[in-house]
């Protein structure tokens, strides 16, 4: 049981800088998840976490204690590496009992957990083969039952699903969360996949250039992201974002765009000529082959069937906008449409810097 | 009117083949033929083996040869006596020498290798080529300083002169292999053994020279194969059974005037065995896929 808290974590490689002063506190039992594009940090993060990097300022406390100085050995932490890293020269059972071994735990309790584990993990009649005979999955499984079968403070995960196939990591997925309510500890997932992100945990930390962007549950980053980045990481496929400007017609908050121009019925407190961005998230326009009060003409740029929705791209004055819609949609290439924005689900962020200016209200989040 | 023309299947005949497999087989003739004398010599009587034309095959097959080491007959003591006597011994001197510097390459080697593999540190790169240029300087070159140096310390005639030697020979060379060897294994082994809470020294004696051991096992059979074919050092630094190596006393029996050659076939073959050994014993090691399975694949 720990609660792994970071607190001005600084790391640079030479004179890269890789994390910024980053604050953290990891709750016990808790899933937290370090989303960001490659070279983020998220990685380092972990790495020092666990104690295979050191940070070169700040401090990490396990439960309150300072743990920066430990090596990795002497740190309460089991770790699932995205390369699985398994003993190549050592069966899976002894590759899972390993641990156990160097901690000086009886052979007969080891013999009986690393049975315990990998019976959770489904790999029993795996335990007297050798890495080399298994296959992805199973090498993750071995990966995951080296760490579950340990009793640590915490589980780090770097990317473990990352060289499954497509189906394999659904399946594994829903495993690795289903397992941490097993075990109830506290895991930090570290991932470049956004699904992985809002799928699997209690609260999601968006890093960026070595920075938190933003940290909270995966509602309330999909519903409400801190900035730009935030939102357009985060959602498959990603957020529309149309460039324009504030602009007061009639009293009316508008924005305004060369493609659109576009009721504002929230905002912050931005001046009438402030350069913004408008993002709507493609689940949250509508297409008409009619035309709408309020909707603007475009014309089908492409449509991608996923089955249950088709992902449209619509062309609007030279603006690419994709709209998620439900099945069937009958429009051709290059045929009219109109778009519509549903006005009660649209973001607004500052063009300088990316900050949320407004965002769906609380209400309106189902 | 038209008639179809029928063209009959011509059987090429594989020239190309047939040229590669004549040049494969008359290359490994070369290579075999040699050895399968030298055995088979050994097993012959001198007058059979020196008759013309040759018996390829042993015709009355003896262990006379063989057994002269231990118990040499009378035309054995006569020609090439000493030599005789002497081969037992230096090859009990060879094997301890090869052995010894096969050890003490690695657990140098390993050091250093490792440092090289995973540390990065200023002149790495230059010490390692440095390491390699000691190999460019031809032994005859230091010989006369190595024999002097050993006659000051007392050495003459004994293994550790012959194993400090070889070791300096084959130390850059082992080191050279080893560290691309190491660097090819993959970190996250050591780091994952780390978070299994071994120590530096667990971290490496339970996983990473494992991991490493077809790396480990070609230095060392490099190492002892330098060792045991030594001949110019061993010449200068030993002189009598109590260092003498294989080699030296092989060229004794050529530079016998009497020599036998049935004798010095068997010489030869005993002196084959121990490597052949070895090699036979870590042949599989060798081959090894070394961290087969154990990171993505």
């Amino acid at each position: 049981m720990a609660e792994v808290r970071l607190e001005g974590i600084t790391k640079s490689f030479g004179s890269k800088l890789v994390v910024d002063d980053l604050n953290l506190t990891i709750r016990d039992q808790e899933f937290l998840t370090l989303v960001g594009p490659s070279g983020c940090g998220k990685s380092t993060t972990l790495r020092m976490i666990c104690g295979l990097e050191r940070a070169n300022s700040g401090n990490v406390y396990f439960d309150g204690k300072p743990v920066s100085w430990l090596p990795a050995n002497k740190r309460d932490v089991a770790m699932v590496f995205q390369s699985y890293a398994l003993y190549p020269h050592k069966t899976v059972r002894q590759n899972i009992g390993f641990a156990l071994k160097m901690m000086r735990v009886p052979k007969a309790t080891i013999d009986e957990q690393v049975l315990q584990a990998a019976r959770t993990l489904d790999i029993e009649d795996l335990l007297d083969r050798k890495p080399r005979e298994l296959s992805g999955g199973q090498r993750q499984r071995v990966a995951l039952g080296r760490a579950i079968v340990r009793d640590a403070g915490a589980y780090l995960l770097d990317e473990p699903l990352s060289n499954l196939d497509a189906q394999l990591r659904v399946l594994m997925r829903a495993e690795i969360k289903r397992l941490h309510v097993d075990v109830a500890r506290t895991f930090i997932y570290v991932t470049h996949d956004q699904v992985e992100a809002m799928t699997m945990s209690d609260r999601i930390a968006v890093m960026r250039d070595g920075i938190i962007q933003q940290c909270a549950t995966p509602e309330e980053i999909y519903e409400r992201p801190a900035n730009r980045f935030v939102a357009s990481f985060m959602g498959s496929p990603p957020m529309n974002f149309v460039s324009g400007r504030l602009a007061d017609v009639d009293g009316v908050r508008m924005f305004r765009s060369d493609a659109l121009t576009q009721e504002i019925t929230l905002y912050g407190d931005q001046p009438a000529d402030a350069e913004v961005v408008l993002g709507v998230r493609p689940e949250d326009v509508s297409l008409s082959p009619t035309p709408v009060a309020g909707y603007r003409q475009g014309r089908v740029f492409v449509s991608e069937p996923l089955g249950p929705d088709v992902l449209v791209t619509v062309r609007i004055e030279g603006e690419l906008v994709k709209a998620r819609v439900p099945t069937p949609f009958r429009l051709g290439h290059d045929a009219p449409v109109y778009v519509g924005f549903n006005p009660q689900r649209l973001h607004l962020f500052a063009a300088s810097d990316g900050a949320a200016l407004q965002a769906p209200r609380q209400e309106a989040v189902a | 009117m038209s008639t179809v023309v029928q063209v009959p299947l011509r059987y090429r005949i594989p020239w190309k083949k047939i040229a590669l497999y004549v040049l494969a087989i008359a290359f490994g003739l070369y290579l075999v033929l040699p050895f399968y004398w030298i055995v088979a010599m050994s097993f012959m009587h001198e007058a059979d083996a020196l008759s013309v034309p040759p018996h390829w095959v042993p015709v009355n097959p003896t262990l006379e040869n063989y057994l002269g080491f231990v118990n040499p007959n009378s035309a054995q003591e006569l020609v090439g006596g000493r030599a005789v006597s002497e081969t037992p011994y230096s090859l009990r001197n060879s094997l301890v020498v090869a052995s010894a510097t096969a050890v003490l390459n690695l657990v140098l080697a390993t050091f250093a290798a490792y440092s090289f593999s995973r540390l990065k540190f200023k002149g790495s790169q230059v010490l390692l080529v440095l390491y390699l240029l000691t190999r460019m300087v031809p032994g005859i070159a230091i010989i006369i300083p190595f024999y002097l140096l050993m006659r000051q310390f007392g050495l003459l005639d004994t293994y550790l002169a012959l194993i400090l030697s070889y070791t300096t020979f084959a130390l850059p060379i082992t080191i050279w292999i080893l560290k691309d060897f190491f660097r090819s294994v993959p970190r996250e082994l050591e780091e994952a053994a780390r978070v299994d809470r071994c120590g530096w020294f667990r971290t490496m004696w339970s996983v990473f020279l494992p991991v490493a051991a077809p790396g480990l096992v070609a230095a060392a059979v490099f190492a002892f194969m330098t060792a045991w074919n030594e001949f110019m050092f061993a010449l200068f630094l030993t002189s009598t059974k109590a260092a003498k190596t294989i080699p030296v006393v092989a060229a004794n029996f050529a530079t016998d005037f009497n020599t036998q050659f049935t004798v010095m076939a068997a010489a030869g073959v005993l002196a084959v065995v121990p490597p052949l050994v070895l090699a036979l014993l870590f042949q599989r090691k060798l081959v090894q896929g070394m961290a087969a399975g154990s990171v993505k694949g």
